[in-house]
């Protein structure tokens, strides 16, 4: 670890001298989880105009349109999720002398760190390396942080402990001359079990659900393989690759399809350099083969089943004696945080107790408060999660009303963990430079009025699930939600309006089963009187044990998307601009933090209407898809994309056919191949979503095709929206 | 001592005199003023959540000005990030005029109607860097040879004392208390520009 720090060092100095390509060191440090942060590459509105901060690094910069002195954020890898009290005791101390003193648990179990200074990196690092943490391939075109369900090892429903496997493959592919070559990033995640969620297998590149099976008569340890699975803007379900891999073969099969991907990935289109776009192209069996051809060629590495000698010994003594919990009177509001953080492990007299965290957030104060707890009741058995908490595991029963009383002190005792009070949120708008509307604020605001009503609810509301990402990249894993959002913007009248899709229906528990499906995009300032909307509207008609996605799945999404059809109307500015502001931003709301404008009048009418139109052609498309009318939701998702496209073109040439042929052409000509259409984060990507439909023609009639077709349309009108505001120059002003 | 990392922390008269949130629009509007000279004004973040966190961050290049509601007091860090200038003994005098300046500001601004005042007689001093400035006694003797020689110029001849939290896994905090009430406005008199 100190010679990649000391690398890192040198390649700094040399970029600051010059002496180093900027793309290049833009990829190093990307590499050691230093990334790029909100206004790092140009302007910030600040409700009277978009300027620039002048930098006092000139024209220095850290990657290509990243200034060198703007703050940046900074990614520390858990693997697992598994840390120690020292460990916290130094993340506490960095977030406090490096940061603004705030340590943020991510969906992946990493923690950031926001606001950091390029130049306080490597003394970072190397605080954090002293106590084993490595922030080395946390982001970059690498294997990411490797993932495992929080209770490994403690869960009545494992099939075995996962976790001394998801840390040898983490070690072991850390720094892999073989996993160095990639287009894009891999995430890999392990389960204990097929039917929950912890493990969130089959949304990852690489996911792996422990599995055994009897050898000759011997119980032999293997696990379910699964591969090309990703949420991002269109999400894919991953692919069985074995049914039963064994112990032996985990390190070096995920080698060999490292290399294939390496090999084979695509590089130059970053938007379809996935791995799941390798899979798909060659299609799960012959990926296999090449897999497994791949798998004959490799030179042995004792390191691919050495660790397997250590499982016999491997196991965890728990600090305390496990005890039950007595009768007794407990202390205030004890019993609803019992309710909701505490779990009963599969060894008797102990728990796992979840430290809720409001947006994933703790003081370094806490942080430090929060070791020596854990240090007092449990030793090093602490995790954090894919929900954003941390949790305490082999927790004597007895000892948890105390527990709760110290949690308390620190601020740290809300109940609601697992709960729909307990909402997933991406940076967003806070921090990230693609962020759209503010998926923190919407939170906050969300998270305040679910707590005060959250124990009238209906207990089948109250374990609903909230996501929210800031933009479409679901960072913040709305595809999986019961109840998701996305950040996006609509055009009122010449102002933006930020508002948020709606994405019902997505499962998180058998490893995140499937996906949601957008219902329509609402302003933000109605979406906490959608969350009621939508809940009441469940508890009110779902038949007897009807979960939510059943019950989804059987009113339909347009008989949902009426419940909340009056909530997408938007008042005139004058009337209430409350609506022209984003949550907890007094800033009225701009996409000027992406791109720049100035307001003109009236005259975008006639290219909303249009565009509604294309959007409600669009819910007709998904409607025929639930119907598993697959050829016309095919249709209908093409005809919605190209009625966009229309709408656009007809802003240069007014009297374009409605002839698609003609429609695309234009598009092309006038909006893609001028790249007109980019914008800074997307590029081109979803302007290719409606050549590629109207080159290829119709895709497969199966769900999985045309689902995919109506992601990708949906995206293609959202950056129709953005590219139409940013052609008519839009900047907000008081009138 | 080369410590640079150094925050001053001054604290209002009454914590509940103004709610945390109302500090967030104040924040934002001195972006495009620039209220803040010698600083590049980045941002303002929202930690309100977190209890007795950070609070309300305005983000600067060279420093976080925050109100925190941190051991109930209702209080305003000044928290230095980069290197300024002049010698180990002059940089808290010119911390410490920076974070009375923004004192005044938030004392001054018309949106708080003259709701918030802060107390003169009391600031901490935090060393924001362990390795350089641990919570220790010679760390503690460092710094304080250096408060004794500012605070007569601050406070003239009232008495003050110096304490620190001695919990060694906290930052070295001094707590520099003086006898007599005085407010930010003739604080910042006192000092030389």
């Amino acid at each position: 670890m100190a010679r990649e720090i000391d690398v890192f060092e040198t390649q700094l100095e040399l970029r600051r001298l010059d002496k180093l390509d900027e793309r290049i060191f833009a990829e190093a440090r990307l590499r050691r989880g230093v990334y790029g942060q909100r206004y790092d590459n140009g302007p910030r509105h600040d409700h009277t105009r978009t300027q620039a901060p002048n930098y006092h690094s000139g024209d220095l910069v850290k990657g290509p349109e990243t200034v060198w002195d703007a703050p940046g954020m900074q990614r520390i890898k858990i693997p697992f999720g598994g840390l120690t009290p020292d460990q916290m005791d130094v993340l506490a101390n960095v977030a406090e002398e490096y940061s603004e003193g705030i340590l943020h648990v991510t969906t992946r179990q990493n923690f950031q760190l926001h606001f950091v200074h390029i130049e306080d990196t490597p003394p970072l690092m190397r605080r954090l390396a002293s106590v084993g943490i490595t922030t080395q391939e946390a982001c970059g075109n690498v294997v990411r942080n490797v993932t495992a369900c929080p209770i490994a090892g403690v869960c009545h429903k494992e099939t075995f402990d996962v976790t001394p496997y998801a840390k040898a493959l983490s070690k072991f592919l850390l720094g892999h001359p073989d996993c160095q070559d990639f287009g894009r990033k891999f995430k890999i995640a392990f389960s204990g079990c097929k039917q929950n969620g912890c493990g969130l297998v089959t949304m990852h590149d690489l996911g792996a659900i422990a599995v055994k099976r009897l050898e000759n008569g011997k119980e032999k340890r293997g696990f379910e393989l699964y591969v090309g699975g990703g949420l991002g803007p269109v999400p894919h379900q991953a692919k069985l690759f074995d049914p039963f891999l064994s112990e032996e073969e985990l390190l070096p099969i995920a080698q060999a399809i490292g290399r294939v991907f390496a090999r084979l990935g695509e590089k130059k289109n970053r938007a379809r350099a996935r791995i799941k776009f390798l899979v798909a192209r060659f299609g799960i069996e012959e990926f296999r083969k090449i897999v497994l051809e791949e798998r004959k060629i490799l030179p042995h590495d004792s390191k691919w089943t050495s660790y397997l000698n250590e499982l016999p010994a491997y196991g965890v003594t728990p600090l305390k004696k496990g005890e039950s919990l007595n009768d007794g009177a407990y202390p205030e509001g004890f019993d609803e945080w019992f309710k909701t953080n505490v779990f009963h492990q599969k060894q008797r007299g102990y728990s796992v107790a979840t430290v809720a965290l409001p947006l994933g957030d703790l003081s370094s104060h806490q942080m430090r408060k929060l070791a020596e707890i854990v240090r007092k009741y449990v030793g090093d058995n602490v995790r954090t999660t894919v929900e954003q908490n941390i949790v305490l595991r082999w927790m004597s029963e007895g000892g948890l009303p105390e527990l709760y009383l110290d949690l308390k002190a620190i601020g740290l005792g809300d109940p609601g963990a697992g709960t729909i009070v307990d909402i997933t949120a991406c940076p967003g708008t806070d921090t990230c430079k693609m962020g759209i509307a503010s998926s923190r604020g919407l939170a906050k605001v969300l998270r305040k009025r679910l707590a005060a009503k959250n124990y009238q609810r209906d207990e089948a509301v109250q374990n609903l699930r909230i996501k929210i990402s800031g933009c479409f990249n679901s960072c913040g894993q709305h595809h999986i939600a019961d109840i998701g959002f996305f950040g996006n913007s609509r055009t009122i009248s010449g102002y933006k309006v930020p508002h948020f899709q709606i994405v019902l229906g997505g499962q998180w528990v058998n490893n995140a089963g499937s996906f949601g499906l957008a219902i329509g995009s609402v302003p933000c300032k109605k979406i906490p009187e959608v969350v009621d909307r939508i809940t009441d509207y469940y508890v009110k008609n779902r038949k007897k044990g009807e979960n939510f996605q059943v019950f989804i799945l059987r009113i339909g999404k347009k008989e949902l998307r009426a419940q909340i059809e009056d909530l997408m109307r938007i008042p005139p500015y004058e009337e209430d601009p409350s609506f022209y502001t984003d949550w907890e931003n007094p800033r009225e709301f701009t996409l000027g933090d992406l791109g720049t404008g100035k307001r003109t009048g009236e005259a975008v009418s006639l290219a909303q209407f249009n565009l509604a139109d294309a959007e409600r052609e669009l819910f007709e498309a998904q409607l025929h898809l639930d119907e598993e009318n697959y050829q016309k939701a095919d249709r209908m998702a093409y005809s919605s994309m190209v009625k966009a496209a229309r709408a656009l073109v007809k802003q240069q040439s007014y009297d374009v056919p409605e002839k698609p042929n003609i429609i695309v052409s234009e598009f092309k000509t006038r909006f893609y191949d001028t790249e007109l259409f980019f914008d800074r984060s997307a590029r081109g990507k979803f302007g290719k979503y409606l050549l590629r439909r109207h080159q290829e023609g119709p895709v497969d009639s199966t769900y999985e095709s045309v689902h995919q077709l109506i992601e990708e349309a949906q995206l293609f009108i959202d950056a129709v929206h953005t590219c139409y505001a940013r052609m008519q120059g839009l900047e907000i002003a008081s009138p | 001592m080369e410590l640079q990392l150094i925050s001053i922390k001054f604290f209002a008269e009454d914590s509940t005199s103004v709610g945390i949130r109302e500090f967030i629009p104040i924040f934002h509007s001195w972006i495009p003023k620039k209220t803040i000279t010698d600083h590049l004004l980045i941002d303002v973040v929202d930690y309100s959540h977190v209890y007795q966190g950070p609070g309300i961050v305005l983000v600067t290049h060279e420093a976080n000005y925050s109100i925190d509601p941190v051991d109930n007091r209702l209080g305003l860090p000044y928290q230095r990030k980069r290197p300024i200038r002049g010698s180990f003994e002059q940089r808290p005098q010119s911390l410490i005029r920076v974070t009375l300046q923004a004192c005044r500001n938030l004392e001054d601004d018309p949106k708080l109607k003259g709701k918030l005042k802060f107390k003169g007689n009391e600031f901490l001093l935090i060393s924001n860097d362990r390795l350089l400035a641990p919570n220790k006694d010679e760390s503690f003797e460092a710094i304080s040879r250096a408060l004794v020689d500012i605070i007569p110029e601050l406070y003239g001849g009232d008495k003050f004392t110096l304490t620190r939290d001695a919990d060694r896994k906290e930052r070295l905090t001094i707590c520099v208390k003086t006898s007599n009430h005085s407010e930010v406005n003739s604080l910042l008199n006192a000092q030389p520009e």
